[in-house]
């Protein structure tokens, strides 16, 4: 019973939050928001490039938006839940919140665009995410 | 045509088998994270299941009974029992996803919530369980499930440098910013994902509801070395496509949205369009499998009358058990758990199955009781018993990696 029971506990924190209690931990943790968002993005453009040639259908693309999005805002709100150990933490923190924000916010725009229906406009817009998706590769490498 | 048409129950296993929801993105996964370089556990299962399926195969056209009836009645009830509760547990986590695969196909074609069409979904497997002749399904969702050759054809047009590709498969190593334990956490899942347990329920059961006999054993072997390795090669054409276009760009996977991506930037929406019959060919099928496997195996155990050959007045406890199973996958699907997650979970929990499955029908195939002329050669029993010693390895690995990489991350 107690070798089932210490199992189910480690199956249970598999899935939980880690603390971050030194600020190598909090790097590590921010290089990894980086490099989920920064994947996020890269198929978001993806799919705006080929639904902005004509490859690809509006729901189609709508979907692959609108789940980039999902995953983007579900990986800075864990990233937003972590406890920074220091003040150096407290200024990743901000820096890193801001270039997702603006990731985030050009994936809302991409799945507004999609939805509409105006999926010529959407290459271009996928542009303008390019120099987030620099900051977000150039985060993962150093802390990821 | 005739030809092709008596392969399709093979083709419509391993296509359920091998690009169900869980194979679909689990390579697409495996592609964009470690290239081609875990190309040799598909390989190794591929000729695991082929092994495997003959021998279920092959049990089912000697003696007219499925693996399960045969199981229970010579390893006995208890043994049989555990055999039964691990791979029914597998079946229902397997089932839940392929309804949820079903939906998710629906939803890129339709962008409705792929939460409103699992009612539907679920309501349409029961229906065709219920009133479609057993050929005319595995004809149907068999053939269309080759649509997903357009992965291939897809790679192709992609142009990928493919002595890269050749290499990463030929020289497998772990790719930087991975780990070993994840590297192999994810072969264990896709060995896993290659030999699940409902493969050889559901095509040991078919071959008895086609009533295959020892006549037809160059058909029934003509299904698992064409179907088999067809659903292996459609698993590394997934795998290629995203190792060409995802792994440069260090994208990951995780939605069926994304295994279609590469395809659609090379073929356009033609592509997407056989990409979505391909989805719902593959996934719809992979549900009828796993629910059919459901009330096969507790209807074999039981000794109850089931089939798709009989009228469903005659089988009413099998049909019973289909439902229920069918009923609980949804209500597994409707809690909103994430059904990648779901299927991935599966695929490393069938592996922990495997050696429960696999190593009663090397007994029986071994029995001339039951086989007569017709048990294993000397040399299928030493691949037999190599892979078996493999299975049992992969079950002993499978949940302490799961634990050690939390799930793969």
């Amino acid at each position: 019973m107690k070798a089932l029971l210490s199992a189910l506990v480690l199956v249970c924190i598999t899935g939980c939050v880690g603390p971050t209690r030194t600020d190598g931990d909090f790097e590590l943790k921010a290089g990894n928001t980086a490099t989920s968002v920064a994947s996020a993005v890269g198929t978001a453009r993806l799919a705006a490039d080929a639904a902005g040639h004509g490859k690809a259908t509006a729901n189609y693309v709508s979907v692959v938006l609108g789940e980039a999005e999902d995953d983007a805002s579900a990986a800075q709100a864990t990233f937003d839940s972590y406890q920074p150990p220091s003040a150096a933490a407290d200024k990743l923190r901000v820096d890193v919140d801001e270039t997702l924000t603006k990731a985030i916010d050009g994936l809302a725009a991409l799945r507004i665009t999609a939805r509409r229906g105006q999926l010529d406009r959407l290459p271009k817009i996928a542009a303008e995410l390019g120099p987030v998706a620099t900051t977000l590769e150039q985060i993962s490498e150093k802390y990821g | 045509v005739k030809k092709v048409l008596q392969v399709t129950l093979g083709i419509l296993t391993a296509i359920g088998g091998f690009v169900d929801i869980g194979d679909l993105v689990a390579n697409a996964l495996v592609g964009a994270r470690f290239g081609m370089s875990l190309a040799w556990v598909v390989l190794v299962g591929v000729i695991g299941i082929c092994l495997y399926a003959e021998m279920s195969g092959r049990v089912a056209a000697v003696t007219g009974r499925a693996v399960f009836d045969l199981v229970r009645e010579r390893m006995g009830p208890r043994t049989a029992l555990l055999n039964l509760v691990a791979s029914n547990l597998v079946n229902i986590l397997t089932l839940a996803a392929e309804v949820a695969g079903v939906a998710l196909t629906l939803q890129l074609a339709t962008s409705v919530s792929y939460l409103l069409l699992v009612p539907l979904v679920a309501f349409l497997v029961w229906f065709v369980i219920w009133r479609m002749p057993f050929e005319q399904m595995e004809r149907m969702f068999g053939l269309a499930g080759l649509a997903l050759l357009v992965f291939a054809v897809g790679l192709w047009q992609l142009g990928p440098d493919w002595g890269s590709l050749a290499h990463q498969a030929v020289h497998p190593s772990v790719t930087s910013g991975e780990g070993h334990p994840t590297y192999w956490y994810y072969a264990i899942a896709l060995f896993g994902a290659a030999m699940t347990p409902y493969e050889v329920f559901f095509f040991s059961s078919g071959a008895v509801e086609e009533k295959w006999s020892t006549k037809d054993l160059n058909l029934e072997r003509a299904n698992v070395y064409i179907g088999f390795p067809l659903g292996g090669l459609l698993s590394l054409a997934i795998a290629a496509t995203t190792a060409v276009v995802f792994l440069p760009r260090g994208i990951s996977v995780d939605h069926l949205s994304q295994v279609a991506l590469p395809t659609v930037m090379s073929l356009g929406k033609v592509g997407l369009a056989f990409l979505i019959v391909g989805f719902v060919a593959a996934t719809f099928g992979a549900a009828l499998e796993t629910t059919l496997s459901s009330g096969y195996a507790v209807s074999q155990y039981l000794g109850w009358q089931w089939g798709k050959l009989v009228r469903p007045r005659d089988a009413a406890r099998f049909h019973a058990v289909v439902l229920v199973s069918l009923i609980l996958g949804v209500m597994l699907v409707l809690t909103t758990l994430d059904p990648i997650k779901v299927t991935e979970y599966s695929l490393v929990f069938s592996a922990v199955a495997l050696p429960l499955t696999y190593f009663p029908i090397l007994v029986v195939a071994n029995d001339p009781g039951y086989m007569k002329d017709k048990v294993n050669s000397g040399f299928s029993n030493v691949l037999a018993t190599g892979y078996l010693i493999l299975l049992t390895v992969v079950a002993v690995a499978a949940i302490p990696l799961m634990i050690a990489t939390k799930a793969g991350q």
